[in-house]
């Protein structure tokens, strides 16, 4: 097989966009003639010519369905004939020469099949023998042509046997299963294409005070557009209007609809549901979040998974080994006869036609793919699935997954002597001095608040951010006009090591919490305020962790806070939890647990956890799919459709173990009936369409394995439920804030 | 066969539910012709389609009659089986039709098929081969009334006589079809189903006869009477 293409020299089929894998033309590079990946994308192809199906070219159809026409024909008179016995014969000349009328009608409407048919199979077969490669076809184009021989033959040399209903049930058969074949791969990566069209022709360009409308390829980073209620955002933008509420289900595969604030980022394709809106490009039209997951989806389609590259190296041996079988059902059923040895060879050929095998894994896998991203779930290529199908456990780490990610100052203390306002607009000025995580909690917590605005009454000095501790600064009245005391936000032992102490009301509160992160706010040597810091689980935390563990999978979740967190965290999920651990430590984490495992990440601070991982699942990746970490990319900034993905991972592994399990039974239990000279071509050839069909339409079922609605549905009934409950019986503090160190 | 008269009503009267399904076929070939001629034209060459299928189809499920009994003939008495069973079959169709066996009928959901789109290509085709084979292509659409026949198609176990039973029923079924490409709305729903019932009653009388003729082989002894008919073919 040296002429078998790589997946980096592959040509996308013209028709169904997939690998061409026999590389049936990669040898001629400068060739302009279209490129197919299989017999059935050619014709089907050359059927639906023109976007538009008025416009079809309607005349390859014609010629399929005249093929058939001629055939039901010559099927009538084959019967007649076959049943000629069955009648008491009246008068045997006249009946003789009804009987050659019958036979020549068979030859004058079989004629226009083999020319109508035949001329793409001739074709398939001559490329094949230029390249050397010895495919099913060459075996399918020699039966055609020894059965309209032999039943020439047999017609004017008046032997008994004509067999030109089986020339034509071949060529009817392979045209037919090719053609479906050809359409279910159409239909499998149909997804991203109409996916691309909802994106519009043109846009409104706003300049100044004028307005113009320009098409999307014309659009610029930073140009300013203007989207109407009802619009799609042609490309990435980030919102310039005060605010707007987005549907980006398309992309992120989320159905609730999120309100925006101006400044924030907006893909490409996502539904405009406010009214008129401003937003300001951050990608071209081909750099889009539609862009890059259709890309993504076309690479992952492209990639030749392991058992795709198996069936195509068994595939390489298979027409041989088909051949040998032929010659020996030949030699073996010459003892009845030539037309018995004959048509058992043609029976061979056709039922060990390897359409439904060849086609049983990869057609699959695509429909996943393309389902998959339809739903949110971007998977990075055929092994993903069948990886993801396989694990047995699952690590997820903490921050960012389970939790959202961010922190937030859940309570607010201050000591008994201080005066709150006073404390909130120092804290405030001084958070602005850091970008550290913890300084943009206290900040978010305090802006916009009355108390924090009194940050003008106060002068401020030698501010300095003190990585890993805090910040620091000198701070006078702003009347006085002098600076009078140093100030420090940062932790406790910032606060203690810049020589302030501790009020006892306040230790005792630090004490209490030792599972929380703690920002001390203080001046005039003594400690003033503290933010207590919590980060929260996700609304979908515990209903996904549970669907997860009824789906068979021991879970695990990984953190580096310190014992007492994790404990917390275990608590409150009910899911084995490990702290104090170190990026290294969570990769050697996965070792201990049972094999395959996958890891669920941010992405952030468990790259090597992930990579390490059989399968690893990244997060948010709408607006980086290249991320190349992860196996698995879940779009949104959410879980929700994690134990989908698990389930559209294992109904695909069993769909492909079916349609393998039928396409190998069917071959073997056919190919030994048609070897022994038990199977007549024409069932033969009904059987091959028979099993095609069959792994097509299972294959083709995944689509509508479309539960990620439901399931988010069902989730968020769930969790409306779960919240109220929880509300009502269980303290915030212990079960719905859980504290992480960034 | 004494049955071809009803099997032609029943095709007549039949057709007025076939235009719930075939209708729109019927309908789309009337929006291309320019004169009356042209469109009557169309009409009947689709209908043409449509007959030529249902002959094949009857003279397939006569010749698998045929096979049927060439096969087990010694162990069962096949021509009454199969005119019995094609009876039955006929009376369950004519009783599903009359809304008797209502609680029996399957509903139908899912998809659209995707034989419409391959389908309107060639309605919508000027061409009178297309259209042709658009009536080809539609006689394969799956109908309970041409079930019903073809179980008798089957138990004529002649192929000739097969194919002439499809045929009558096709050829009763082209006036009303040919009336609905012209006026789309002749016919009320509710005269429809009207006509529906008593086409559903011919079913009904002709499973009957069907039955009582499968009875009838029943109680012949193969050495007194052959069911065995001569060859059509033949003088």
């Amino acid at each position: 097989m040296a002429n078998m293409v790589t997946l980096k020299d592959s040509i996308p089929c013209e028709y169904c966009g997939l690998p061409t894998h026999r590389g049936v033309r990669e040898t001629k590079p400068h060739d302009d003639v279209k490129t197919y990946c299989c017999l059935g994308c050619r014709i089907a192809d050359g059927l639906m010519q023109g976007s538009d199906v008025s416009a079809a070219n309607r005349t390859a159809l014609t010629r399929l369905a005249l093929a058939i026409f001629f055939t039901m024909n010559v099927m009538v008179f084959t019967m007649v004939l076959w049943t000629w016995n069955v009648h008491e014969i009246a008068d045997e000349a006249r009946v003789h020469a009804f009987h050659e009328v019958l036979r020549y009608a068979c030859l004058l409407f079989s004629c226009p099949v083999l020319l109508l048919l035949g001329a793409p199979l001739v074709e398939s077969a001559w490329e094949s023998c230029k390249l050397r490669i010895f495919t099913t076809d060459v075996l399918l184009l020699a039966g055609v042509v020894a059965a309209f021989s032999y039943s020439v033959f047999s017609l004017l040399f008046d032997l008994p046997h004509v067999y030109f209903e089986v020339a034509c049930m071949i060529l009817i058969a392979v045209t037919l299963g090719k053609w479906l074949e050809a359409t279910a791969k159409l239909k499998a990566t149909n997804a991203l294409r109409s996916l691309r069209q909802l994106l519009p022709e043109t846009v409104r360009r706003v300049e100044h005070s004028s307005e113009t409308v320009i098409p999307l390829e014309a659009v610029k980073i930073n140009d300013r557009l203007r989207i109407l209620a009802g619009e799609r955002i042609p490309v990435d933008a980030t919102l310039v209007s005060v605010s707007a509420v987005i549907d980006d289900q398309v992309i992120t595969g989320e159905s609730i609809p999120k309100p925006k604030e101006a400044g924030d980022s907006l893909y490409g394709g996502s539904l405009n549901l406010s009214g008129e809106m401003i937003v300001r490009a951050t990608s071209s039209s081909s750099g889009g979040a539609i862009a890059r997951l259709a890309e993504a989806v076309e690479s992952a389609t492209h990639w030749n998974c392991r058992s795709i590259r198996l069936a195509d190296r068994l595939a390489a041996w298979f027409a041989p080994l088909i051949f040998v079988v032929c010659l020996f059902s030949f030699a073996y059923n010459m003892q009845p006869g030539f037309q018995h040895a004959l048509m058992s060879s043609l029976s061979v050929v056709l039922i060990a036609c390897p359409c439904a095998l060849g086609i049983a894994t990869p057609l699959a896998l695509w429909v996943a793919i393309n389902t998959g991203a339809r739903n949110g779930v971007l998977f990075r290529n055929g092994d993903a699935v069948m990886n993801l199908a396989a694990v047995r456990s699952l690590a997820i780490d903490k921050t960012g997954t389970i939790t959202s990610g961010k922190l937030q100052v859940s309570e607010t203390f201050y000591a008994s002597t201080s005066d709150a306002k006073t404390v909130d607009a120092i804290a405030k000025r001084l958070a602005t001095a850091s970008n550290h995580i913890l300084s943009v909690a206290v900040y978010d917590a305090l802006d916009g608040t009355p108390d924090s605005d009194h940050g003008d009454a106060f002068m401020f000095a030698n501010l300095t951010d003190c990585p890993g501790k805090g910040v620091s600064a000198w701070i006078g009245s702003a009347s006085a006009g002098a600076l009078r005391t140093q100030a420090v936000l940062g932790s406790v032992r910032f606060a203690l090591e810049s020589g302030m102490s501790i009020p006892d009301d306040l230790q005792s509160r630090i004490d209490a919490r030792p599972d929380l992160s703690i920002v001390c706010v203080a001046f005039d040597k003594q400690v003033q305020g503290m933010f207590l810091l919590a980060e929260y689980l996700r609304p979908e935390a515990v209903e996904v962790t549970r669907k997860i563990k009824d789906l068979g999978l021991k879970l695990r979740i990984l953190t580096g806070d310190v014992s007492g967190r994790a404990e917390s965290m275990e608590s409150s999920i009910g899911v084995e939890t490990i702290g104090e651990l170190l990026p290294e430590d969570k990769s050697n984490q996965l070792k201990g647990m049972p094999q395959p495992v996958a890891m669920l990440g941010d992405g952030v601070n468990d790259s090597l956890a992930l990579a390490v991982a059989d399968v690893g699942i990244a997060l948010d990746c709408g607006a980086d799919v290249s991320r190349d970490a992860a196996d698995v990319c879940l779009m949104g900034n959410t879980i929700v459709n994690l134990p989908w993905a698990i389930e559209l991972a294992r109904a695909t592994r069993s769909t492909i173990r079916r349609n393998l399990v039928w396409a190998v039974s069917y071959n073997v239990i056919g190919i030994g009936f048609a070897a022994t000279g038990n199977l007549n071509p024409i069932l033969a050839a009904i059987a091959m369409v028979a099993s095609s069909l069959f792994v097509l339409v299972n294959s083709l079922r995944l689509q509508s394995f479309d539960v990620a609605g439901t399931n988010r549905h069902a989730i968020e009934f769930d969790l409306t439920n779960e919240q109220t409950k929880k509300a009502e019986t269980v303290s915030p503090s212990t079960s719905e804030l859980l504290v992480a160190s960034p | 066969m004494i049955e071809l008269p009803l099997i032609f009503v029943a095709g007549f009267l039949g057709s007025s539910h076939c235009i719930g399904m075939c209708g729109p076929f019927a309908i789309l070939l009337g929006t291309a012709p320019s004169s009356w001629k042209t469109g009557l034209l169309r009409q009947l060459i689709y209908s043409a389609g449509r007959v030529f299928t249902y002959s094949v189809l009857g003279a397939t499920a006569a010749f698998c009659g045929v096979q049927l009994e060439s096969m087990a003939s010694q162990i069962v008495n096949i021509p009454a089986v199969l005119s019995f069973v094609a009876g039955c079959f006929l009376i369950y169709q004519g009783l599903l039709s009359t809304g008797f066996a209502g609680f029996f009928k399957k509903q139908s959901s899912g998809a659209p098929c995707h034989a419409s789109g391959v389908l309107r290509q060639f309605l919508k085709s000027s061409a009178q081969t297309d259209v042709f084979l658009a009536g080809v292509f539609t006689g394969f659409l799956p109908c309970g009334l041409v079930y019903g026949i073809l179980g008798m198609a089957g138990s004529t176990r002649n192929i000739g006589l097969g194919m002439v039973t499809m045929a009558v029923f096709g050829i009763g079924t082209i006036p009303i079809m040919v009336a609905t490409g012209f006026g789309g709305k002749l016919l009320s729903v509710a005269n429809r189903r009207r006509i529906l019932r008593l086409a559903a009653w011919c079913m009904i009388v002709a499973g009957v006869l069907a039955v009582v003729r499968g009875v009838y082989f029943f109680n012949l002894t193969t050495a007194t009477a052959s069911p065995i008919d001569s060859c059509p073919f033949c003088p």
